[in-house]
């Protein structure tokens, strides 16, 4: 659905994206990460012809973008970096408004009322009065914008941070109804730098760091099994010196074992009559993944991988910018 | 990479665009006009035998003659000092009108078979002119090209060389030119230029150089013009029932003049008197060509408001006798003369300042 | 889209304030003249003013004379200034191209509102100037007069002193309302391009009016005559030339043509900018 081929931005002397080579399968739910400033708004807005490539290829639904843009465009439902609406308008004017706006089939006064009661039902919207947007809650502003990129019935949905603003009932609904316009066909390609939304989410994700993307992959198969196993058990001691050798790690009755058979080491500290409180096998969090490759990726000379290390000043600048 | 070669290829469309549009007035100017195979002789005649040809259009007038303000006589120093705009419509000698155009008004001279009629939109006022008007002082018709053509070409006689200048466009019209180069040196007329269309002889500029000036001290040109005739209604006054309505006996020269002091002489410093204007004796040209000079008495008060008025800008000159103020303007120049009984004459021309002041001495003398 | 423009345009109050600050304001010189009865004498103040005391019907054009140099020129350098600018201001602009709006499409729409505000504007004033002008000063009822016309329906005297009919007038009246439209399109289409040139509306239309003033200054000069029939400003009054008898058509069609140059070169100048244009706001 969007193929980037060495994508290259710069404004000025700042290098935003950085040789991108990215890929949302058709289906996905692709959950792009990335702190603010990373390049992740600059490449979404590249994405949809807003910003122009300084060099490197985009291919958004088969077609050469920005060349084919007014083709591809109808067919995208998006909501970048924040939503936006004419503050003095009712939302439901402002719907109207861009619903007739742009080119591209499904957009005409035929039908306009049943598609704007439509989106607005599905972002919860549906009894919204006639009050000025500028009157609205943030979160009320938010579902708008959803409403707004529903409109069309898009085959691609680009959401930027599409939870903001939502207390947690809202974000809940705003998840099961990606997950069911996904599960419509749509493929969703949604940007955060909240990992906790991507991780319930996605099943795919790429991560953006000082714009280079240094790692996109199936969000299954990176949190895979690490090939060792965390045993709980009250006979830590005990379990300790049973596994001699294949401890790697200890932390009070918490064991990190280096063996990939859960079920195997189960068997053989019950067998010596220790008690076994848990045994699970041992998964990577999204967080330290992302944390693991946003710290190696970088040419940090200090080279931390603990923790976070602050961003240099010059990429924090294009906050400006790209966001 | 792509973006930047569209933005360069539209700014250049965008900039290549403005420069044509920018361009085009240059390159019309620019375009070769045809030469005119009439002699100067030719074009001459043409000229003078011009009156009879139609037309109508939009006259500009760029006078810079730098004279100073006399009283009684504002409107005509705004005319010879400034700009004038005027859109005229010429059926025939008798039957034409000339619209000088302001801002947020207009003054018109509408010449018909009845008579002469100002219309002025400030008083709101129509004028009709009764009787005919030997002396006049100028107004805005006279400057329009041909009307100053045709009277400078009639001033200059035969007493001046004639050449061809390159032809010129002159709105929108390939105009002949023809040089008049004075020949009498007493003149401060350097040359006189006039551009005419050579298939009827209409004048469509003129330019008048001082004595060795490179720049024209007066330039009167056509902005527009088209040589159809203007229909008969447009040349007519047809006063709205708003509009007031007076006519008065003699306009201008004689309300500053009251006819008094004695004949002029035929004679006046070795110049000749040329036609007697109107039959008026107490107002006379003398010299010959562009080499002329009139002389006119003022009334009492004006004469002395004027002299004040000349004493503070001009410089005075010795003459035995009496007094007298000389007031060199760029082209023309100007003495006042007291004489016994507290007369002040007013002599004016396009003649060097000796002249004046030789004529000066005569007129007193002749007391 | 030209239609979304539209209903954006009308739904939007500011637009409707600014249209009813510019009636007020002849209705206000109005009130005074008719209280007074002291109007600038003929040939000074605004242009036809004069005349308004003996006949209401000229109003509209005098009401035109009165907001054409300032008033008229700074709603629709805001307007115009505000057309690009304010869509991202709000945030809108992006949204707006990924519906997606065409560039030079949004450009165009974004010219016709403009247009349909100016006509609508000048309209409005001149609608409101005349009802004011009948109330106020009245119609001059049918007369015979001194010089013979009796023609019934002779209402008005035109600046060359003839008689104008309230059919002349209003077509008169309706050339100068085109006119004073399109005097207006050259500072909209700065202004147009200044607002894609900044993301702010204000700056738009300073800098809109900083030309403006720029070329009212170097119109007034003498020494910059060369340039002045150039200039967006020169050919502004010459709406005045509707009410000679005959019409004087030479200014009144080079102010046309002045100001479809300006809109050529300027919303040109506007496209070439805005149609690559990276969107960060």
């Amino acid at each position: 659905m969007i193929v980037t081929t060495q994508l290259t931005k710069r404004f000025g002397h700042v290098l935003a994206v950085d040789h991108v080579d990215l890929t949302v399968r058709e289906g996905d739910r692709y959950g792009f990460l990335g702190p603010n400033g990373s390049g992740k708004t600059t490449l979404v807005r590249m994405v949809l012809g807003l910003v122009y490539a300084t060099s490197g290829k985009i291919e958004v639904l088969g077609e050469p973008v920005p060349a084919r843009i007014a083709h591809v465009l109808p067919q995208i439902g998006s909501l970048i970096e924040s939503p936006s609406a004419y503050g003095h308008l009712s939302g439901r004017a402002n719907l109207a408004l861009i619903d007739a706006a742009g080119t591209g089939p499904g957009g005409g006064r035929r039908g306009r009322r049943a598609r704007i009661a439509t989106a607005l039902d599905r972002v919860g919207l549906s009894g919204v009065d006639d009050r000025a947007v500028r009157k609205y809650s943030l979160g009320m502003r938010q579902r708008l914008g959803l409403a707004a990129a529903l409109l069309r019935s898009p085959r691609l949905l680009v959401l930027d941070e599409p939870t903001n603003g939502l207390d947690p009932q809202g974000i809940r609904e705003v998840r099961d109804l990606l997950a069911e316009i996904n599960a419509a066909g749509t493929t969703v390609f949604l940007s955060s730098h909240q990992l906790s939304e991507v991780e319930q989410l996605c099943t795919r994700i790429g991560v953006i760091d000082r714009g280079r993307l240094v790692l996109q992959d199936d969000l299954a198969r990176l949190r895979g099994p690490t090939g060792r196993v965390i045993v709980r058990s009250p006979d830590a001691d005990r379990a300790a010196a049973l596994l001699d050798g294949r401890v790697a790690d200890r932390d009070a009755d918490r064991l990190v074992v280096a063996d990939s058979d859960a079920a195997g080491v189960n068997a053989l500290l019950v067998s010596a009559g220790l008690r076994v409180t848990e045994v699970t096998e041992e998964r990577r969090s999204l967080e330290d993944l992302v944390l693991s490759v946003t710290g190696s990726g970088s040419d940090r000379i200090d080279g931390g991988s603990a923790g976070r290390p602050g961003r240099p000043a010059e990429v924090a600048s294009r906050d400006g910018a790209g966001t | 990479m792509a973006a930047a070669t569209g933005t360069l290829r539209r700014w250049a469309v965008v900039v290549a665009g403005t420069a044509a549009i920018c361009a085009l007035p240059a390159a019309v100017a620019a375009w070769p006009v045809p030469a005119s195979a009439l002699s100067a002789a030719q074009l001459r005649t043409r000229i003078e035998l011009s009156a009879r040809v139609p037309y109508q259009g939009y006259a500009e007038s760029d006078v810079d003659l730098n004279l100073p303000s006399l009283p009684d006589l504002g409107n005509v120093v705004s005319l010879l000092d400034g700009t004038t705009d005027q859109y005229a419509w010429y059926r025939s000698p008798g039957q034409w009108r000339a619209d000088v155009l302001t801002a947020a008004g207009e003054d018109d001279t509408y010449q018909t078979k009845v008579g002469t009629f100002t219309w002025n939109y400030t008083s709101n006022l129509l004028t009709q002119i009764l009787g005919s008007q030997p002396v006049r002082l100028p107004r805005a018709a006279d400057l329009l090209p041909p009307a100053l053509a045709r009277r400078l070409l009639s001033l200059a006689g035969r007493a001046a060389s004639f050449s061809r200048l390159p032809s010129q466009r002159v709105a929108g019209l390939d105009a002949a030119g023809l040089r008049i180069v004075p020949t009498s040196k007493l003149t401060t007329v350097g040359a006189v230029d006039i551009w005419a269309d050579p298939a009827t002889g209409l004048p469509l500029q003129v330019e008048v150089f001082g004595r060795g000036a490179a720049a024209p001290l007066l330039v009167a040109r056509f902005l527009d013009v088209s040589l159809t005739r203007p229909a008969l209604s447009t040349v007519t006054p047809q006063p709205a029932p708003e509009v007031g309505y007076t006519s008065t006996e003699l306009p201008d020269v004689s309300r500053i003049l009251n006819q008094f002091g004695p004949p002029l002489p035929d004679q006046l410093a070795g110049f000749a008197r040329v036609a007697n204007p109107g039959g008026l004796a107490d107002v006379a040209a003398y010299g010959s060509g562009l080499a002329r000079f009139v002389v006119l008495p003022l009334p009492q008060s004006t004469g002395s408001a004027a002299m004040s008025a000349a004493k503070s800008v001009g410089a005075s000159i010795k003459i035995t006798g009496g007094t007298a103020e000389l007031i060199q303007a760029s082209l023309l120049t100007v003495v006042l003369v007291s004489v016994p009984g507290g007369l002040v004459y007013l002599l004016t021309g396009a003649v060097t300042p000796i002249v004046l002041d030789h004529a000066a001495t005569a007129l007193l003398d002749s007391y | 889209m030209i239609g979304v423009e539209l209903v954006k345009l009308a739904r939007r109050p500011r637009n409707w304030v600014s249209i009813v600050l510019l009636c007020a304001l002849p209705v206000t010189v109005a009130i005074f003249v008719a209280v007074t009865h002291l109007a600038p004498p003929p040939g000074q103040g605004p242009a036809l003013l004069s005349a308004v005391l003996s006949d209401g019907q000229l109003f509209p054009a005098a009401a035109l004379a009165i907001v054409l140099p300032i008033f008229l020129p700074v709603a629709v350098a805001v307007v115009a200034g505000d057309s690009i600018a304010g869509e991202a201001n709000a945030g809108m602009l992006r949204y707006l191209l990924a519906r997606p709006v065409g560039r030079t499409k949004l450009l165009a729409a974004k010219l016709v509102a403009l247009i349909v505000y100016v006509l609508l504007a000048v309209v409005f004033v001149a609608v409101t100037s005349y009802v004011t002008g009948r109330l106020l000063f009245g119609s001059k009822p049918a007369a015979v007069t001194s010089t013979g016309i009796t023609t019934n329906n002779v209402v008005a005297t035109s600046l060359s002193g003839t008689a104008l009919t309230p059919t002349d007038i209003l077509l008169r009246t309706a050339g100068t309302v085109a006119f004073v439209t399109v005097s207006m399109l050259g500072v909209g289409a700065i202004a147009l391009f200044l607002s894609t040139m900044s993301d702010s509306s204000l700056g738009a239309a300073l800098g809109a009016l900083a030309a403006l003033i720029t070329s009212g200054v170097l119109v007034a000069l003498n020494s910059a005559s060369a340039v002045s029939p150039y200039l967006p400003t020169r050919y502004w009054l010459s709406w005045v030339d509707f009410f000679r008898q005959p019409i004087l058509w030479r200014d009144i069609d080079r102010g046309f043509a002045i100001q479809a140059i300006y809109v050529l070169v300027f919303l040109g100048a506007a496209w070439a900018n805005f149609a690559s244009k990276d969107i960060t706001s």
